[in-house]
């Protein structure tokens, strides 16, 4: 019996043999950095940098931006701001019966309550909307046409934007907050939004002056070079326009549809234009008409018009008029726009127009509203009196008429802000180029410190070829693709694809050794709605 | 008739977790599994019908075992590789694994028996929010089979004993389950994450078949080899999903899965340097080439746009097996008998292919047992087993999955014989 003993002894001995079990000590190995140092590395940027997809800012983008994977890389500690559920109207996919045109909808995330400021800061430095002028605090002019503080001290105002406000933003410019960090190590990938704006809006927006782009984008290097004397920096420069779905989605997807629908003969197109003084060194050509034509069959033509992503929907008022009884709802539609418009163009003005007198107004009234409108900017950009304004818009077949089929006639054009035309997109080109010439001037001017990212190329190389293969995945420049569902900002993958870009110049600029981000490991993370169909 | 009714009973309430290479499992036997499973050449046990149906000749009367095996497993990963060391632990289990056999000898020579045993499974469940969710978060195989056996001694022995014996393999029970988190899509804003969970039953009876033989050519030495076929199962499978769109992951979707368990080919030794001990050295080869690729394969019905076949490649190797046992019967305390054994346990996933399914790793085994016999007829049978797993290093694979796995278990086994 004494044996059964020693064998219920061993029994109970057997929780300590499982400590022989093989197991090691690992810890994460760090890498070679080169010639550079990544003990603290911080990123400067926009919304790219936040890792806002797909419209709005969320916990499960931000892990996937490209600074947090390129943090991941380096095999540092890296913080991002919490920022709850999210903010901003995230679009996603509602139905998912026709894939290749899911069906979205829109969901308001909500940020939550002000989350405590962690011990040694936030290294992700991205804020959504920022401005290179943003970095050291000069001032801007913001959509609505007001001069305002630099974008981070508007934060801490009533309208602060809740990723701001996560951020704990006091006042100060990135440059302080940059200064705070000490990084040793800095990419810097800001001045999209300085011709995005412009992109986006249709050519309504602003862009940023070439020349003040070039003195900040010098003074914005130079400040953080000066913070220490062994940081090292990547600089990204800035895609063109064509190279994103925004621009470049809509119009070929729409050509065959009208090609199919349009009635016979009919081929061109027409949409209201902004007034532009020639400017050649801008790519800027004169233009005195108030509308622009295009043909259907150049849509799936970069220089041609691009239709913007904003302007999906305004494809479904094609050919609309108040003449015909049956197109009643589709006019509303057009007249609505058209009222919101003249409310957010006057607002703030000495003829700002109230909301409530918008829509109480008729068309014949919202026409003649529309037609002062467009005489004004005339005025205003040409510097001319009224009568001369009105006689040579006149003469070049100028007027406003719903009775007229949308968007086939120029009386009642697809509205400026859905379209990029030749104009803008070769203005669009030209500026960009001229940002980059800048950048890449900086540069060259403190190459021993900072290396260039070229996105430009990066992009436009994905966009000829088609798509890009990396880890066995294939991602087309596309919604859902290597873009999220705003046309904009990349996907989790788009966002990897972009830092292994960052890696490369990385590796090649400073001999570090740094292992790629491997994008079958990157979740697609597609937006969908809580109960999709 | 009413024994394999009673064998199907136990085998409702079983899950089973691998515990050799792949998804084999060779502890068949409280009594042969404390002599680590090395038991071709030997056979004196009624367990044989399963490690060497040769073995079942040299049986007289009527024997009877049955008994249960506990496998408790604990896994640990760290990673991902080379990002983080983060430990996340597989939710831990205990599987109860049941056997049973019984044999008649029919006349001089010829003995006839069934066993009911476990061949293969697996059982592995990680948490639904862990970091390699979108691989596996639970996964599981079982099986069970009933063997029919019939061995034979040849009768001629002038150069020794020679036995042959076989069992047909019908396989009565193959279910599997696979489970993963979708992580395509964002999670829903009530943070309940998106599954997608495909379990399979077996459309039928399998067949496959065991045989074997014993060279006994002296009394203190005997050499056996026995063969094991492939066993194919055929399982239909039933998809959940929950959180993804319907349009896309069609409810009640069907999928077909097959799974075919390598054949093994066992070879070994059985020593008595002294009528009390026994020595045994086995060498087993198992053909885990076989599993090549897992395919799940959806009804045309269901397939979409998202929803499509899945072919995983699995290129698992061919490995081996290295078991040595000895049992000694301890003259002091009547009754008593003690075993030992050690182990040497290859695995068969190659690097390319590790995740967290099956995260696989090279062992080293060591068992121990008793029996302890209350009556001549009936014997009490103890066991003990613990594994050792090699940390592996599952830096290389192509799904970029990448980190460390490290592996122990514990298996604790009691059963019964009978003999008359």
């Amino acid at each position: 019996m004494k044996l059964s003993k020693y064998l219920l002894l061993a029994v109970f001995a057997t929780p300590f043999l499982n400590n022989c079990a093989d197991f090691n000590e690992q810890t994460v190995q760090p890498v070679d950095a080169g010639t550079a140092d990544f003990t603290k590395y911080v990123a400067i940027g926009n919304s790219l940098a936040a890792g806002f997809q797909s419209n709005a800012l969320y916990p499960e983008g931000q892990a996937y931006s490209y600074p947090n994977l390129l943090s991941q890389a380096l095999r540092v500690d890296f913080r991002q701001p919490e920022i709850g559920q999210g903010y901003g109207d995230r679009v996603q996919i509602a139905d998912f019966s026709n894939p290749a045109s899911p069906v979205t909808t829109v969901l308001t995330l909500n940020p939550g309550v002000l989350p405590t400021q962690p011990e040694g800061g936030y290294q992700n430095l991205g804020v959504p909307g920022a401005v290179l002028d943003d970095y050291l605090g000069g001032t801007r002019v913001n959509a609505s046409g007001a001069t305002i503080d630099t974008y981070l001290q508007r934060l801490t105002g009533s309208n602060a934007a809740p990723y701001a406000f996560a951020l704990g933003t006091t006042g100060k410019t990135f440059s302080a907050y940059l200064k705070e960090q000490n990084p040793t190590f800095v990419s810097f990938w800001l001045g999209n939004n300085d011709i995005l704006g412009y992109v986006t809006s249709g050519g309504l927006r602003a862009f940023t002056s070439p020349t003040a782009f070039a003195t900040s984008f010098a003074a914005s290097i130079a400040d953080i070079l000066s913070t220490n004397s062994s940081v090292k920096m990547v600089v990204g420069n800035i895609p063109g326009v064509t190279s994103i779905p925004f621009a470049n989605f809509v119009g070929p997807a729409a050509k065959p549809l009208f090609t199919a629908s349009l009635p016979a003969g009919v081929n061109t197109l027409y949409a209201s234009a902004t007034f532009y003084n020639g400017v050649p060194q801008l790519g800027m050509k004169e233009n005195k008409f108030a509308f622009a034509s295009f043909s259907v069959s150049d849509l799936d033509k970069p220089d041609s018009t691009m239709i913007l992503l904003t302007g999906q929907g305004a494809l479904n008022w094609m050919a609309a008029s108040s003449a015909n009884p049956a197109d009643a709802a589709r006019v509303t539609a057009i007249t609505n726009y058209w009222k919101g418009f003249i409310v957010a163009a006057t607002a703030g003005t000495a003829n700002a127009i109230p909301a409530a007198t918008a829509a109480a107004m008729d068309n014949a009234t919202l026409a003649g509203t529309m037609k002062q409108l467009t005489y004004g900017l005339y005025m205003q950009t040409f510097g001319v009196d009224q009568a001369t304004a009105i006689a040579e818009l006149n003469a070049r077949g100028f007027d406003v008429n719903f009775a007229q089929p949308f968007g086939l006639h120029p009386h009642n054009p697809i509205p400026n802000q859905f379209i990029l035309d030749k104009n803008e997109i070769a203005i669009a080109k030209t500026v960009t180029a001229l940002f980059n010439g800048a950048i890449a001037q900086v540069v060259a001017a403190n190459s021993a410190k900072v290396a260039l990212v070229d996105m430009n190329k990066i992009f436009a190389d994905i966009v000829t070829a088609g798509f890009v293969v990396s880890d066995g995945v294939t991602l087309a420049p596309r919604l859902g693709s290597l873009f999220s569902f705003d046309g904009v900002h990349p996907s989790n993958r788009g966002h990897g694809i972009v830092t292994n870009e960052i890696i490369k110049v990385i590796n090649s600029k400073f001999g570090a050794n740094l292992e790629l981000v491997r994008i079958n490991r990157i979740p697609q993370g597609i937006p969908l709605a809580d109960d999709p169909s | 008739m009413r024994l394999r009714l009673l064998c199907l009973g136990l085998f409702l309430i079983t899950s089973t977790q691998a515990f050799a290479g792949g998804f084999a499992i060779f502890e068949t036997s409280v009594r042969v599994s404390g002599m680590m499973g090395a038991y071709v050449a030997d056979g004196r046990d009624v367990s044989t019908i399963f490690f060497n149906p040769a073995g079942l000749a040299q049986l007289s009367g009527f024997q009877f075992q049955t008994g249960a095996v506990f496998i408790a497993p604990n896994t640990r990963f760290r990673g991902p590789y080379p990002y983080s060391v983060e430990e996340t632990r597989m939710d831990s289990k205990t599987f109860p694994i049941p056997h049973l056999y019984a044999s008649y000898q029919i006349m001089e020579g010829l003995t006839a028996g069934l066993g009911v045993y476990v061949p293969f499974g697996l059982g592995s469940k990680w948490d639904r929010n862990w970091v390699g969710a979108g691989f596996a978060t639970e996964t599981g195989i079982q099986t069970a089979v009933v063997a029919p056996t019939l061995a034979y001694m040849l009768p001629f022995k002038e150069y020794g004993e020679i036995s042959i014996g076989g069992s047909l393999q019908i396989g009565v029970l193959s279910a599997a389950t696979l489970e993963r988190r979708v992580t395509d899509f964002t999670t829903p804003t009530n943070g309940e994450p998106r599954m997608i969970r495909l379990e399979g039953e077996g459309d039928g009876l399998y067949y496959g078949y065991n045989v074997g033989i014993i060279y006994k050519p002296m009394d203190k030495l005997s050499v056996g080899f026995s063969y094991r076929s492939q066993l194919e199962l055929n399982l239909v499978g039933d998809a959940t999903f929950t959180n993804l769109p319907e349009s896309q992951f069609i409810p009640g979707a069907k999928g077909d899965l097959s799974i075919t368990t390598p054949a093994n080919w066992t070879v070994g030794v059985s020593v008595r340097p002294t009528e009390d001990l026994t020595l045994n050295l086995d060498y087993v080869n198992w053909g885990w080439s076989s599993y090549d690729t897992l395919i799940i394969d959806f009804r045309p019905e269901f397939e979409t746009a998202v929803l499509q076949d899945s072919k995983s490649p699995r290129l698992y190797e061919d490995v081996y097996q290295i078991r040595f046992g000895a049992e000694y019967i301890v003259r002091a305390v009547q009754g008593l008998t003690v075993r030992g054994g050690v182990g040497f346990d290859k695995n068969p996933v190659p690097d390319e292919t590790i995740d967290p399914t099956l995260p696989d790793t090279d062992r080293l085994i060591g068992s121990l047992g008793a029996s302890y016999f209350v009556t001549p007829n009936v014997g009490l049978n103890f066991y003990y087993t613990f594994i050792r797993g090699f940390e592996r290093e599952a830096t290389n694979s192509e799904n970029n999955f990448r980190g460390y796995y490290n592996t122990f278990a514990n298996i604790y086994g009691v059963g019964i014989s009978l003999t008359f």
